[in-house]
């Protein structure tokens, strides 16, 4: 009797557990995949990823995938993407440069970078409405323009790389990258899940013509939502000069993947919607950076490096696909 | 059965990637109290590569040093950074890197941070030098070939004339990324003004404009704008980047006197007397020169110092193999290190390199010579 009673409260809880996990996929494959992660690399770094260094190397990297990818949320939400963010970066990095070693004011750098981000922003999300274009094709277009002026910034400065003449170094202590980080995700948090903003953009990510029909203006949302990530990108490309104090001509370049990715490897579906969480950011940019940083620090060969990040891609990926029989829904 | 089929797919590669972990398990962090030093280079493959991985590895044991193989960004500082910081993390005492750029700075205050060490292989580190060379964490740098690029200018310029070429095509990189491909042009330039001084007029050398090749190979239509030229200078990487267009447009008859090598039998092949005889000079630097960072950094590492250590870190010279005629060429394919790949061709062996360790009574001046003693003619005397 008491057996049976057992019996039927284990079944119960093995029943919830797997509803849990039927209905949440993605988020357990994100949570597992950073839980493995961790795992994996300390045993095979011999607990060198605990290391006090490498904890805060480790801190610098996850900062800006980090402050990028929460801000991305409001355009990867609505099923959008912007593969210019890269580009874009880069070249905020030289005109940052640029702008503080003529001028020594590096507010008025902020400034104007920011008004950038916020017009390329406004651009991405207004023309790809406004042209019935989707929106990779206008971030593309803007992937080209940037990558052709950091060329020519570049070209005219006659150097591989040039070097800001102003101390960021405390932009790399770890209690100012833990607050920056905090205070944008908690704002992103309460954007994301508390204002219309965060409502509007995941609707737009669930369906579009319904979320029109019920009298939103999608057009004045998306361009919003576009800005909100021009904001974040202003916030990261500051700690990426930051890191290195210098930039050249493929600066940033790869963060238009990256971003991608780590808002991938978090669970976040490709096509938006409901499903697109906060956390999906913060998962997926320490999995990402916990994969190139473990690889490296546990001795694998660089050439496997690639191999491995790409297998483990393809397993979440898989893993989370959230629509059966199909990978990458919608 | 599709179903099945992907979730096979799904178990595969996620055993395909535990057993990738497992064997780094095994592979990795046995190193013990041996002196881990991160190498950055430039390229990730290539017979480079292969002769480097191959001499270091050769040293290894002798040394008590493992080696981590790095590739570095030729254009992301940000890159390069990470990189740096995964290998302080990873363990390594030391880094040698192929690679300067805006970011050396940001990587000594990494390396001053965790006590490790940074030297140069085959970098000038022409952007940072002034800045770095009396950083403590900075041991210097052996040169690819010369600081200057003086003396090779000179030596072409004395071979086109000797060889009696009249019109000559000039091609560098540009200025930015190498500056001083912008000295040999000059001195080439002076040489062939001087001899064009004394010369009649039948016989005067011209010479085109420099023309800079942005990483893109020679355009079709060079020879449309100089039809005329017997002979091209190539500054630059000129059997990647010149002699594919040379003969894709037929004007193998055009020699080609370049810097650069390459072991594709196209090019030994139609070197000198050779074939379609088009390539005339190749100049390479040697991988032994890695010497030089590698006994600077075990020094520093052990704590060890060369009785006439310097007070500032050096940019030292090192010898090129300039291969201008067939014997040498043949003598570098089966002798050199860096065609054979066999660490026994190298031209100081693990006995010598230890011979140089302060700890072996080896002197800084003795490491310098050792790294600038290695050209055509010591390869020949080497090998009998």
């Amino acid at each position: 009797m008491e057996n049976t009673r057992k019996e039927r409260k284990f079944n119960n809880i093995s029943e919830t557990v797997k509803k849990y996990v039927t209905g949440h996929v993605s988020d357990v494959a994100a949570y597992l995949g950073l839980i493995v992660c961790i795992i994996v690399f300390t045993v095979t770094s011999d607990g060198r990823l605990w290391g006090n260094y490498n904890l805060t190397v480790l801190l610098e990297s996850v900062c800006v995938y980090m402050i990028v990818s929460l801000g991305a949320l409001f355009v990867y939400s609505m099923g959008f993407m912007d593969i210019s963010v890269g580009s874009q970066m880069g070249v905020y990095c030289l005109l940052t440069i640029l702008i503080v070693n003529a001028t020594g004011s590096l507010l008025l750098a902020i400034a104007v970078v920011l008004v950038l981000t916020l017009i390329c922003g406004a651009f991405n999300g207004f023309v790809a409405v406004w042209l019935r274009l989707p929106s990779i094709v206008t971030s593309l277009f803007l992937m080209f323009i940037f990558g052709g002026i950091q060329l020519l910034i570049m070209e005219s400065t006659g150097q591989n790389s040039i070097s800001i003449n102003y101390d960021l170094s405390v932009m790399l202590e770890p209690w100012f990258i833990v607050i920056v980080i905090v205070l944008v995700a908690v704002m992103v948090f309460y954007f994301f899940n508390f204002t219309k903003l965060g409502k509007y953009t995941r609707s737009i990510g669930a369906n579009e013509r319904a979320t029109s029909q019920c009298g939103v203006n999608t057009t004045k949302w998306k361009v919003i939502a576009y800005m909100a990530f021009g904001v974040s990108v202003t916030i990261g490309t500051f700690f990426l000069l930051a890191r290195t104090g210098s930039a050249g001509k493929s600066t940033g370049n790869s963060y238009s993947m990256d971003v991608m990715l780590s808002l991938i490897l978090g669970g976040m579906p490709l096509s938006g919607g409901m499903k697109s969480k906060v956390r999906c950011a913060i998962i997926g940019s320490f999995t990402y950076a916990l994969l190139s940083n473990g690889l490296i620090i546990s001795g694998v060969d660089i050439n496997m490096v690639y191999i491995i990040k790409a297998i483990a891609f393809f397993i979440v990926v898989a893993i989370s696909c959230r629509e059966k029989g199909v990978f990458l829904p919608r | 059965m599709k179903k099945s089929l992907k979730k096979i797919v799904v178990y595969v590669l996620a055993v395909a990637m535990c057993i990738q972990m497992g064997a780094t398990l095994i592979a990795c962090g046995r190193g013990g109290d041996k002196i881990k030093i991160g190498v950055g280079l430039y390229q990730d493959s290539g017979p480079a590569v292969t002769a480097t991985k191959n001499y270091l590895n050769g040293l290894a044991e002798a040394l008590n040093c493992e080696f981590e193989f790095v590739t570095l960004s030729q254009t992301s500082d940000e890159e390069n950074k990470t990189t740096a910081q995964s290998l302080i993390a990873g363990g390594c005492k030391g880094l040698i890197f192929t690679m300067d750029g805006g970011v050396t700075p940001a990587i000594l205050e990494e390396c001053k941070k965790a006590g490790v060490y940074l030297a140069g292989y085959l970098c000038d580190y022409d952007v940072n030098y002034e800045t770095i060379k009396n950083n403590e964490y900075f041991l210097g740098t052996v040169v690819d070939g010369s600081y200057t690029g003086y003396a090779w200018g000179e030596h072409v310029a004395e071979r086109i004339i000797a060889e009696g070429h009249k019109n000559i095509g000039m091609i560098k990189f540009p200025g930015f990324a190498f500056p001083h491909q912008a000295e040999m042009d000059q001195a080439f330039r002076e040489k062939i003004n001087e001899y064009n001084a004394t010369a009649a007029d039948a016989d005067k050398i011209t010479l085109t404009t420099t023309m800079e090749l942005m990483f893109q190979p020679l355009a079709d239509n060079y020879f449309q704008d100089n039809p005329n030229i017997d002979a091209i200078f190539a500054m630059c990487a000129g059997v990647d980047f010149v002699y594919p267009t040379l003969v894709k447009n037929g004007k193998t008859n055009i020699k080609l006197y370049t810097a650069g090598f390459s072991t594709d039998n196209d090019v030994l092949n139609n070197f000198g007397t050779s074939g379609n005889q088009c390539i005339q000079e190749l100049v390479f630097s040697n991988v032994e020169a890695i010497t030089y960072p590698l006994v600077m950094l075990v020094n520093k590492i052990t704590g060890n110092e060369f009785s006439d250590n310097p007070t500032e870190a050096q940019r030292v010279d090192s010898s090129q193999l300039i291969i201008t005629n067939n014997t040498q060429l043949d003598l570098v394919k089966t002798k050199s290190l860096y065609c054979t790949g066999n660490v026994k061709d190298a031209f100081l062996s693990v006995d010598d390199v230890k011979a140089l360790l302060a700890v072996n009574g080896g002197t800084h001046a003795k490491l310098v010579q050792a790294v600038q003693s290695m050209d055509i003619d010591d390869l020949a005397a080497l090998n009998g």
